[in-house]
C-alpha cells in the first residue's frame, strides 16, 4: 500500500510543476497591467516605478517565475497580495477554513442523501416512490446552483424569514451562549449547505441508484438470495459496497466541482472563502494570490485523485493485485 | 483598477456657484435634523459590496476603505459645505505669515490616538513626510507639491512653508489623514503597504477599530476619549461586507442592514417608491456625487504615437508625437458626433433620472463651475450628417456608412467589462451613430487590459469610461502637454492655448482673474470635445428612518456621522443585543 501511494505521490509532481507553471505563465502573459489600479492621475510618473517594483514586476518574465519558484522552495513564500499586502498564505488560510467547512458539510450531506434516496429509489425501482425521488434529485440535478440559492434565499430567509441570507454567523454572534452560536453556525450553514449539496446529491444519487438496481438483477445476488443470506445484508453488504465504487472514482473530480460551486454559493450567502478569494484575486490581478490559490487547487485536484485511486484499492482488492502484477 | 481620481486645482475660495433648484431640492430631502431627546447608544450596520483593502489613509484607495478611515481618523481641519471654508479638527485655527509664503496650524492638546497615546505636532511632521515619500505612493501626494517644508516649532504648533502663493495653499496644507507617528515609525515606508498597521488602524477619530472578520465584517467602536466631548452618539457602527447586490437590497429592506450606498438607480426608484414621505422603514438619499461619465476620442493616429516613442532621439518634442487621427482628428467630426448623440435620452436610459447633463470637465459641485461658460452642442442629427460632409464624410458608395478617400467610418467604442452602465451607453450610442451613417463596434475590455495596455499607448478609437473628481481637482493630468506621455492623458489632445490658461489659472492669487480663467478653459475644451461628457451623476444611497441627524451633501454621506443617533423606542434586536 505504501509503495502505491509513494508510486501515485511521485506521478503527481510532474503535473503539479507543469500545472503551476502554466498557471505562472497565463497569468503573466495576460494583457494588462495589475499596477495601474494604484495609480492615480495626479501623482507624478515615477509611482508607476515604485508600483512596478514593489510587485517585482520590473523584472524579466524568467527572473520573475525564478524568484517565485525560489520563494516558494525555500521560504515556503508565495508573496503578499498586491491588494492588501497580506501574506498570501495568511490570506489563503484564513479563506480556506470556511471553504472547508461549507464543502466537507456539503459533502456529507450529499453523501448521506445520495446514498439514502437512491437505494430507496433503487429498491422501490418503477414505483411511485422511485419516481417521485428521481424527478425530485432530477431537478436538482439539471438546477445551477446560483439560481438555487437565489430561490432558498427568496423563500427561507426573505418570504419566510426562517434563516439569515448571509454570512458565517450573526453581527452579535460572540454575544450569543455555546448552543446559541452552535445554533447560529447551523443557521447559517443550512441554505448554502443545500445549494452546494443538493446537485452533489443527485449525482450520487444516479450512481447509487443505477449500481443497486443493477446489482440486485445480478447473478451473484440470486446466488446470495438462493443461499438464504437475509435481503438487508445482500442490500447493504453486496450491492452498496459495488455500487459505491464509481462514488469513490468521482471524488477526484468532486473537489474541484465543490471549489467552483463554492465560488458562488460564497458570493450568493455572502459566505468568506476561497471561492470569494480566488474570483476578487482574479479581477483584480492579484497575482501572488491567484498563483498560491492556483497551486493549491492543483495540490487539491492531485491529491482527490490520489485519495479515490487509494480508496478504490482498499474497497476493490483487485486494483491493488492489478498494480503489483504490471510492477 | 482603482477608481481613477481627476484632480482638477480649482480655487476654493470662489462663491460656490449658484446650483439650480434640482439640486437644492436633492440635498434638502437628503438630511434629516431632529435634536431633540439624543439618546446614546445603538448600532449602525453599513452594507458594502466589497471588503476594504487597507485601513491606513497612506495606502487606501477603495471607497469602502475610505469611508471607515474617515470615522477613525482626522485631519487637521475639514473642508465645509460650500468647498471654499474650512472647519478645525486637530487644529484649533491656523494664520498665514505677512508675506502668505508661510501657514501655521495651532493644534488641540486635549486629542489623544485611540491607544491612549497624546497626539502631537511630532504627528503632523511624520505625516507629512509619510505622504510625500515616493515609496509610499499616498495618491495624494500632488497636494504637497507645493510644500517646501512642514516644521513643528512646539507640540502644539506647526510650520508648512510653500514654494509659491496659491489659491489652494490652505486645501493643500490639511489635505490628508494625520496618522500616529509613534506606531509608524517602526515600519520602513517601502513596507508601508504590507504594514501591520493596514489592518489595525490607531487614529484620532470619534470611532475605534475594533475587530475585521475577513470577507466579512469590520467593527468599529464608540472613541470615548474624542476630544469632542459628548460624541458620538452611536456606539457602534458595523462594516457588513455582502457582495451579492439583491442579498445587499434585500438585507436593506429587511433591517439587518441600515445603510447603503451606492445603490443602481433603477433599484433606488423602486426605494423612492416604497418610501413615498416615510411610508416604508428605508429612507432615499440623493446628493450630487463625484462621478461622471464620458467619451474619449483618440485625437491622434496610433502608429505615428508608437513610432515616436520608440524613437530615442532626445529632441523629439510633442507634435512629432501627433498626426490626426482619421476620424478624430478633426473639432468639426468631434462636435458632429457629440451632436449626433441624443445625451438627453442616452442619461435618462442609463441612469433612470439619477443623472445631471454634463457639458465640460467642471463638475457641478464645484466653485469653478459655470455653465454659461460651456459650449452646448444640442442633438441635431441633421446638422451633425452636414458637418460630416463638410469634412467629406459622405456615404459614397451607397452601402449605408459614410466613407472619405476609401475608408469607411466604422470604429470600436471600447468600455470597461463589468459595467453594465457604461455597456448599456456603447450600445445606445452605437445605435444612435448608425443612424448618420457610422458604425460603432461595442468592446468590452478587462480593466487591466483598458487602463494597462490600450489607453497609456494611445491605442484605441474610443473609450466610455468615468472619472471621480476630487474636492479639488486638477484637468492638467488629462489635457495638459506636460503630461503627454502619461497614462491617464490618453486622448492626445494638445493645445497650447489650455497650457497657458491652465498655468495662468494656477498662477494668479485673484479669485476672479482665476474664474475667468476657467471659464476659458471650460469654454476651449468644451469647443475642442477632446471627450464628449455625458453626465454627472447623482449618488443613490439609504438608510433606515430610525437613524437621526443624518446629513448628507456634496462631501458624501459621512459628513457628521458622531451627530448620528437612535431614539430608544427604535432600537432594534441587533442595538439590544450589544446593548445587553
Amino acid at each position: 500500500m505504501i509503495s502505491i501511494i509513494l508510486k501515485r505521490a511521485l506521478d503527481s509532481v510532474p503535473t503539479i510543476i507543469i500545472g503551476i507553471t502554466l498557471t505562472f505563465l497565463i497569468v503573466h502573459l495576460a494583457p494588462g497591467d495589475p499596477g495601474i489600479r494604484f495609480l492615480d492621475p495626479s501623482q507624478p510618473t515615477e509611482i508607476q516605478q515604485v508600483i512596478q517594483k514593489r510587485f517585482g514586476l520590473n523584472e524579466p518574465l524568467h527572473v520573475q517565475y525564478w524568484n517565485w519558484v525560489k520563494r516558494i522552495l525555500f521560504h515556503f513564500d508565495f508573496g503578499n497580495s498586491f491588494y492588501n499586502g497580506k501574506p498570501s498564505s495568511e490570506v489563503l488560510r484564513s479563506a480556506l477554513l470556511p471553504t472547508i467547512l461549507l464543502a466537507s458539510c456539503a459533502l456529507i450531506f450529499a453523501l448521506i442523501t445520495g446514498i439514502l434516496l437512491g437505494i430507496l429509489a433503487a429498491t422501490r425501482s418503477n414505483t411511485f416512490t422511485d419516481r417521485t425521488i428521481t424527478m425530485t434529485m432530477m431537478f436538482f440535478f439539471s438546477t445551477p446552483a446560483f439560481w438555487l440559492g437565489i430561490m432558498f434565499l427568496g423563500v427561507f430567509s426573505i418570504q419566510l424569514g426562517w434563516l439569515p441570507s448571509s454570512h458565517l454567523t450573526s453581527l452579535y454572534h460572540d454575544q450569543l451562549n455555546t448552543i446559541g452560536r452552535f445554533t447560529d453556525y447551523i443557521q447559517h450553514l443550512l441554505l448554502p449547505v443545500l445549494t452546494l449539496g443538493l446537485p452533489l446529491a443527485a449525482t450520487f444519487f444516479r450512481y447509487i441508484r443505477s449500481g443497486v438496481i443493477e446489482a440486485l438483477r445480478s447473478d451473484y445476488i440470486l446466488g446470495a438470495r438462493a443461499r438464504g443470506i437475509g435481503y438487508k445484508k445482500i442490500l447493504f453488504q453486496y450491492c452498496l459496497k459495488n455500487s459505491l465504487l464509481p462514488i469513490i472514482s468521482l471524488l477526484g473530480v468532486i473537489i474541484p466541482a465543490l471549489l467552483s460551486g463554492a465560488v458562488i454559493v460564497e458570493v450568493i450567502f455572502s459566505l468568506p472563502g476561497m471561492g470569494r478569494t480566488m474570483v476578487t484575486a482574479v479581477f483584480g490581478r492579484d497575482y501572488p494570490i491567484i498563483l498560491a490559490a492556483g497551486t493549491l487547487a492543483f495540490f487539491a485536484v492531485v491529491a482527490g485523485n490520489m485519495i479515490a485511486d487509494i480508496t478504490y484499492s482498499i474497497i476493490d482488492p483487485r486494483i491493488r493485485y492489478q498494480t503489483r502484477k504490471n510492477s | 483598477m482603482k477608481t481613477t481620481h481627476l484632480i482638477i486645482v480649482v480655487c476654493l475660495v470662489f462663491a460656490l456657484f449658484s446650483c439650480d433648484s434640482k439640486i437644492k431640492n436633492i440635498k434638502q430631502s437628503s438630511s434629516e435634523t431632529d435634536t431633540t431627546e439624543i439618546a446614546d447608544g445603538g448600532t449602525l450596520v453599513i452594507g458594502v459590496r466589497s471588503e476594504p483593502e487597507s485601513l491606513n489613509p497612506l495606502t487606501a484607495l477603495s471607497q469602502t476603505s475610505r469611508n471607515i478611515i474617515s470615522l477613525v481618523f482626522r485631519r487637521l481641519a475639514d473642508l465645509n459645505e460650500d468647498l471654499t471654508t474650512f472647519t478645525p479638527q486637530l487644529a484649533k485655527k491656523w494664520v498665514f505669515s505677512s508675506d502668505s509664503m508661510n501657514l501655521t496650524f495651532h493644534l488641540r492638546t486635549d486629542v489623544l490616538w485611540h491607544d491612549n497615546k497624546p497626539f502631537t505636532a511630532a504627528d503632523v511632521v511624520y505625516s507629512y513626510q509619510l505622504q510625500i515619500n515616493p515609496n509610499v505612493a499616498w495618491d495624494g501626494i500632488s497636494y504637497k507639491a507645493n510644500i517646501t517644508s512642514v516644521q513643528a516649532p512646539d507640540d502644539s504648533t506647526v510650520v508648512f512653508a510653500f514654494h509659491k502663493k496659491s489659491l489652494s495653499m490652505l486645501m493643500d496644507a490639511v489635505e490628508g489623514y494625520i496618522v500616529p507617528k509613534h506606531i509608524l515609525e517602526h515600519d520602513p515606508p517601502e513596507k508601508m503597504h504590507e504594514s501591520h498597521f493596514n489592518r489595525n488602524p490607531i487614529g484620532t477619530g470619534p470611532f475605534r477599530f475594533l475587530g475585521w472578520k475577513d470577507q466579512q465584517t469590520v467593527t468599529l467602536i464608540k472613541n470615548i476619549s474624542y476630544y469632542e466631548i459628548g460624541k458620538p452618539h452611536l456606539d457602534r457602527i458595523i462594516f457588513k461586507i455582502v457582495p451579492d447586490n439583491l442579498n445587499l437590497l434585500t438585507q436593506l429592506k429587511s433591517g439587518e442592514v441600515d445603510l447603503v450606498e451606492g445603490i443602481y438607480p433603477k433599484d433606488f426608484q423602486g426605494i423612492v417608491k416604497n418610501w413615498d414621505g416615510g411610508k416604508s422603514s428605508v429612507r432615499p438619499v440623493s446628493y450630487m456625487g463625484r462621478r461622471y461619465d464620458f467619451i474619449g476620442w483618440n485625437l491622434i493616429d496610433p502608429d505615428t504615437y508608437q513610432e515616436a516613442l520608440q524613437n530615442e532621439n532626445t529632441e523629439i518634442t510633442i507634435t512629432d508625437y501627433i498626426k490626426p487621427n482619421k476620424f478624430f482628428g478633426s473639432q468639426k467630426v468631434r462636435s458632429a458626433l457629440t451632436m449626433a448623440i441624443d445625451r438627453d435620452a442616452l442619461t435618462n436610459a442609463v441612469n433612470f433620472g439619477m443623472a445631471l447633463p454634463m457639458n465640460s470637465p467642471a463638475p457641478p459641485i464645484l466653485a469653478a463651475y459655470n455653465e454659461d461658460a460651456n459650449i452646448h452642442w444640442l442633438y441635431d442629427p441633421r446638422q451633425a450628417r452636414k458637418l460630416l460632409s463638410e469634412e467629406g464624410w459622405i456615404d459614397s458608395d451607397k452601402d449605408g456608412i459614410l466613407d472619405k478617400d476609401g475608408v469607411a467610418f466604422e470604429f470600436e467604442m471600447v468600455t470597461e467589462s463589468g459595467n453594465v452602465r457604461w455597456k448599456q451607453v456603447a450600445t445606445i450610442i452605437q445605435d444612435q451613430l448608425g443612424k448618420i451613417g457610422i458604425r460603432v463596434t461595442p468592446r468590452l475590455v478587462e480593466p487591466a487590459l483598458l487602463y494597462g495596455k490600450m489607453l497609456p499607448p494611445k491605442d484605441f478609437d474610443a473609450v466610455v469610461i468615468g472619472w471621480v473628481v476630487g474636492l479639488t481637482m486638477d484637468l492638467a493630468p488629462l489635457f495638459h502637454s506636460s503630461s503627454f506621455l502619461t497614462p491617464f492623458h490618453f486622448t492626445g489632445y494638445y493645445s497650447p492655448r489650455y497650457d497657458s490658461l491652465d498655468s495662468a489659472s494656477k498662477n494668479t492669487l485673484d479669485p476672479e482673474t482665476a474664474q475667468k480663467y476657467y471659464n476659458d478653459i471650460a469654454r476651449l475644451l468644451s469647443y475642442d470635445l477632446p471627450y464628449t461628457w455625458l453626465y454627472y451623476r447623482l449618488e443613490c444611497s439609504a438608510i433606515h428612518k430610525r437613524f437621526k441627524n443624518v446629513m448628507s451633501d456634496k462631501r458624501g454621506m459621512y459628513i457628521n456621522p458622531e451627530d448620528w443617533w437612535i431614539p430608544l423606542n427604535e432600537r432594534n434586536r441587533t442595538d439590544k443585543l450589544f446593548e445587553g
